[in-house]
């Protein structure tokens, strides 16, 4: 592909897009060190660690909300993966009727906003004992993931090629090997592209965490809501940026090692 | 039902606890408290934890709410499920329309308040929570009371403001003034207050409807006149008490307010309010009330928690409370001896923060709660969508 | 047919923790004159004017800026441009709302560094961007968010396009401009439509940013759905219900609505 030179259009939605990226982070860094930032001030009167240290401390509890938050991450992802697979390959590449309507069930969660569907799906894991559980949150966290991861693997199976597969049937492969030698290599950016979106997805769910965790189910942005809503800007801004930086570093990895 | 405690207007953070870590043959106590600030949390778990280990050898897991109200729904969705053993809390922190609520509901368990050994120490009004009869469901255990703030180094207030005085000087100085939106409860609070200085006859009384439509619309009047000189001109207002707390922190309004006394002094500490800001009353005084705790109908170690909240209301402990929150202390001094009564005099305040003599002396009890929630519903059909 | 049944796994995980909730939720907006004093009240319409109205523009910004932003990457250190735009997209918007309030505040920073500057008199010039009635701060947060989004998808379109295609109707005489709209675009068109249809659903039935951000009335449909959820009386609860399952509704329509659209300039090609 040719490549020019970075022109002024390109500057500008880099320096935008920049902008955009690290604007927020710079505020929520400089407000976790804050004190006493107040109009009309353009930088704070003093830092301080007061924020940060108790977030490293026993009694802010950021660890075991880590802790959740990435199983439950990595656990909604994979499930999320393994059902997308076979859902995504034959909306893309299989013809059936009813195929349109099929996609269009699987993406309604994309399109409703959560409350009401949440609100009753509490009422089941009530019934099911699946409340205030982990495994609940996860089921939970499954309703918007899923449609998304096979969002974006019906993608790479639209472009992908089921020639690669009879092709290596002909040479006498079994489906198995077919699967593991030839479709998934060929697949694995689609693949990490979903793990991913739908990891992050589940990261940073707030009203379905809050509405079947009941609150024992703790995650991390149950804590950056709780001292948003409460008032401790500091503490908020150091929560809010144990938030972000996984889910930008795991960005980052992603677009890294897989090519768009 | 539903409706916000005070304790939410506290300041802020919930934070929430880690999954239990159940040592064998270890009681375990969980306390469902709603945020309240750092000094609190910290405080429970660590002074008040362990004392009750030493005491009792039960560990007090400290479950902090969101929300009280979001909490009471749970535990209705509970009984509703039939969950009827193993509830997530034994103890719930609760006053008013969320403890009416779940009396109605039938999700508490007692009565046991009156058997409780210290429950003497508390004035007789505390049975009557937000005009609501406890009947023992529910023991009084903090006090909190409406305070405003404002910085002397920068706003010049006449001194003995009341009611009346606040809104002229509103008048005079358009734009620099706001609540929070009802129904959030300091919000609800504020606009309580104007309802307040039309009646007399509204406090304690159970709710008389000729009478609320006797005085409301006045009340509801007062809040319409003044709505052009408030914060963008009455169109919007704060959702939270946190956001009315940075709108007075930078300048934008000249004060702000909340249920708990202390809220600037903490806020003075973090360094999000100047060092110079204050407190004062509204003459002829503000809403105080209690808050309680109570012990839901699922909760595992129900002995065990009425144990622990005995010892909560006890002298000593409400003391130590006092002392570490600078919360008001909600003994009735009076019922002290001598050498008891002089310690709860030293208790020391920060100066952002009126002493207990002061926010006793200016105290006016809540109005029954169904007065609550018809005005805030008149609020919002009249004020807010005007 | 065979085909089909490889998808029923995610069928049913959806059909029963999604359109089961959806159903239990319906069943508990019930009866019907709930609905009929939802609609009928001012609150609803002037909300739904309100939510539409800041979807939509949202959403138009979006596209067009996110188009502008793949054409100007794809040339370009696409990569590198991607992984800027992928960490705007992880962030979450919460994160944004926050920022914009501490920078278009008339206290905020952009009024500090402007009084600084001279250039502002007093913090009352400053305007009013957030809590207005236009929506200005949501719609701020939302172009800033979704855009990446949108060029990434763009993108991503872009990078795999024939470019015979192109250079045929440059060759042809065509000039840039009409390339890009009459070959370029077309090709385009599908998945940014499929994408904004997405962003308009999201925009649509936001809570979090319009509750911090936006004007308490009117205030966007979401926030007026989880208000009266969350802090009305359990009578009310099934009105707020309603007032959800409408929302749902609208949402659903208006991106079915987009996403044929789309799919039909895409049969023209």
């Amino acid at each position: 592909m040719r490549q020019s030179k970075p022109g002024l259009n390109w500057w500008i939605a880099v320096t935008l897009g920049g902008a955009a990226a690290l604007g927020p982070l710079l505020l929520l860094g400089l407000w976790s060190v804050a004190e006493g930032w107040r109009w009309p001030r353009l930088l704070p009167e003093a830092f301080t660690l007061r924020a940060w240290s108790f977030v490293f401390s026993n009694h802010s509890e950021v660890a075991p909300a880590l802790w959740n938050s990435t199983s439950i991450g990595l656990v909604v992802a994979a499930v999320s993966v393994v059902l997308a697979f076979p859902a995504a390959r034959a909306i893309a590449l299989h013809r059936f009727q009813g195929r349109a309507a099929l996609f269009a069930f699987l993406m309604l969660p994309l399109l409703t906003p959560p409350l009401a569907s949440t609100m009753g799906l509490h009422r089941t894991m009530l019934a099911l004992g699946l409340a205030d559980t982990v495994p609940g949150v996860a089921l939970a966290h499954l309703v918007p993931a899923l449609p998304y991861a096979i969002l974006v693997l019906t993608g790479s199976f639209a472009r992908f090629d089921p020639e690669l597969e009879l092709q290596a049937r002909t040479l006498g492969a079994t489906p198995a090997r077919v699967l593991w030698s030839v479709t998934l290599p060929v697949i694995a950016p689609g693949l990490a592209a979903a793990f991913l979106f739908a990891f992050l997805l589940s990261w940073s769910q707030f009203l379905t965490t809050m509405l079947i965790g009941g609150g024992r189910v703790v995650t991390v942005p149950l804590q950056v809501a709780a001292f948003q809503r409460g008032g401790d800007e500091g503490i908020a801004a150091a929560l809010a940026i144990v938030l972000i930086t996984p889910a930008i570093g795991a960005a980052v990895w992603a677009s890294r090692a897989f090519h768009p | 039902m539903n409706r916000r405690t005070f304790v939410q207007t506290l300041p802020a953070a919930a934070v929430a606890t880690a999954c239990s870590r159940r040592t064998a043959g270890e009681r375990e106590v969980a306390f469902a408290m709603w945020g309240g600030d750092e000094e609190r949390n910290h405080h429970f778990r660590g002074p008040v934890a362990e004392d009750i280990r030493r005491r009792f050898n039960i560990r007090l897991r400290l479950v902090t709410v969101a929300d009280t109200a979001e909490f009471i729904t749970k535990l209705i969705t509970e009984k509703h499920a039939g969950r009827t053993e193993g509830g997530s809390a034994d103890i719930v922190w609760m006053n008013g329309e969320n403890f009416r609520s779940a009396r109605q509901a039938g999700i508490l368990w007692g009565p046991f308040a009156e058997s409780l050994s210290n429950i003497a120490l508390y004035p007789a009004s505390t049975r009557l929570d937000f005009g609501t009869p406890t009947d023992g469901f529910e023991a009084p255990w903090q006090k909190a009371q409406f305070v405003f703030a404002w910085d002397p180094a920068r706003t010049a207030l006449p001194a003995g403001l009341g009611l009346d005085g606040l809104f002229s000087w509103l008048r005079q100085h358009p734009g620099r003034f706001t609540y929070v939106a009802p129904p959030d409860f300091t919000g609800s609070a504020f606009i309580r207050h104007v309802l307040l200085a039309y009646g007399e006859r509204i406090r304690f009384a159970d709710f008389d409807r000729e009478f609320y439509e006797d005085v409301a619309p006045a009340a509801l009047k007062r809040l319409l006149d003044i709505r052009p000189f408030l914060w963008r001109r009455g169109e919007t207002y704060p959702a939270t008490a946190r956001e009315l707390d940075r709108l007075f922190a930078n300048n934008e309004i000249d004060l702000s307010m909340n249920y708990n006394p202390a809220f600037a002094s903490v806020r003075i500490a973090r360094g999000e309010f100047p060092a110079t800001v204050r407190t004062f009353v509204l003459l002829p005084g503000t809403l105080f009330n209690y808050s309680y705790l109570a012990i839901p109908f699922n909760a595992a170690a129900k002995d065990d928690a009425k144990a622990v909240i005995d010892h909560m209301l006890s002298f000593d402990a409400q003391l130590a409370l006092s002392r570490e929150v600078q919360s008001p202390f909600p003994i009735e001094v009076s019922r002290l001896d001598p050498a008891r009564r002089a310690q709860v005099e030293a208790l020391p305040r920060e100066a952002a923060t009126l002493s207990d003599s002061w926010l006793a002396a200016h105290a006016l009890p809540e109005p029954h709660a169904d007065y609550l929630i018809q005005f805030e519903r008149d609020w919002q059909a009249e004020v807010l969508r005007a | 047919m065979k085909g089909a049944w490889l998808a029923a796994p995610a069928v049913l995980v959806i059909a029963l923790l999604f359109v089961g909730g959806l159903i239990l939720a319906l069943a508990g907006s019930l009866p019907l004159s709930n609905y009929e004093s939802v609609l009928r009240g001012s609150e609803f319409q002037s909300s739904l004017v309100l939510t539409v109205w800041i979807a939509a523009v949202s959403t138009l910004f979006s596209a067009v800026l996110g188009l502008l932003a793949a054409l100007a990457f794809r040339h370009t250190a696409p990569r590198l441009s991607a992984m800027v735009l992928q960490v705007v997209v992880v962030v979450p918007h919460l994160a944004f709302a926050v920022a914009a309030i501490h920078l278009l505040a008339p206290s905020g920073l952009i009024a500090r560094v402007l009084l600084a500057a001279g250039l502002l008199p007093s913090q009352g010039a400053f305007p009013e961007l957030l809590y207005d009635g236009w929506g200005i701060g949501i719609i701020s947060v939302y172009v800033v968010k979704e855009t990446p989004f949108l060029a990434l998808l763009c993108l991503t379109v872009l990078l795999r396009l024939d470019r015979g295609l192109e250079e045929a109707a440059r060759l042809l005489g065509a000039s840039r401009l009409q390339t890009l709209l009459h070959v370029t675009l077309p090709l385009v068109a599908p998945t940014l439509g499929a994408g904004s249809a997405v962003v308009f659903a999201f925009v649509f039935s936001a809570f979090e940013v319009p509750w911090l951000v936006g004007r308490t009335y009117p205030a966007m449909l979401g926030v007026v759905a989880q208000k009266r959820f969350m802090e009305g009386e359990l009578a009310d609860r099934p009105e707020a219900l309603a007032v959800a399952v409408l929302g749902a509704l609208v949402a659903i329509v208006v991106t079915a609505a987009g996403t044929a659209l789309a799919g039909r300039r895409n049969a023209a090609v």
